[in-house]
């Protein structure tokens, strides 16, 4: 017996009023309509001195 | 399956570099690619020629773990209204491969590869050896 999956999608109406982004970057996608498949892959290395965690400057004293 | 149509009334787009796209209208395919090495170096002086190739580093090498093909799912959509609407898209960038469109999109494939270090006056950078 074959298995297939089912799946019903209803779109009802769709309406915004406002979209603010900084960037889209590195094989990333905004998309204002409709999708059947995204596949998307990145790869990204910073050296570990660019990743400062926590205060960089001491808060106190 | 049956495409909406997408209607945006204003869209304010800054900047759009290093293979970003930005469509009006719709695609079948997309296969955007993009990779790039950011260098911060100390005494900022560059020369035609730094030295620093795609080939010495593993990150444009190794292979990407690209998910494998799922299940086959039957769908049914219905769309109940034939617009997507926005009034109003604000967007500082789009960059490195990456993909701005109203309207419909069927199928993407996109990768991309970035390699950021520091050099320093005194060689103590240790990220930019190839292979690290």
């Amino acid at each position: 017996m074959s298995s297939i999956m089912n799946m019903e999608v209803h779109n009802w109406g769709l309406h915004v009023e406002n979209v603010d982004i900084g960037t889209v970057t590195a094989s990333s996608v905004f998309l204002v309509g409709d999708n059947e498949s995204f596949v998307l892959s990145s790869f990204f290395d910073t050296p570990p001195e660019a990743a400062a965690l926590g205060a960089i400057v001491p808060l106190s004293g | 399956m049956q495409k909406r149509t997408s209607s945006v009334n204003h869209v304010k787009l800054n900047g759009l570099t290093f293979s970003g796209t930005f469509t009006i209208g719709d695609t079948q395919q997309a296969n955007p690619k993009a990779r790039g090495i950011a260098m911060q170096k100390e005494g900022a002086t560059f020369q035609n020629d730094d030295g620093i190739y795609f080939d010495n580093y593993s990150l444009f090498h190794r292979q990407a773990n690209w998910p494998e093909n799922g299940v086959s799912v039957q769908k049914n959509t219905f769309h109940h209204a034939d617009t997507i609407q926005v009034n109003n898209i604000n967007i500082i960038g789009v960059t490195q491969a990456a993909i701005f469109q109203i309207g419909s999109l069927e199928q993407v494939r996109g990768e991309a590869r970035i390699k950021h270090f520091r050099r320093y006056l005194d060689g103590s950078a240790h990220t930019n050896l190839p292979d690290s």
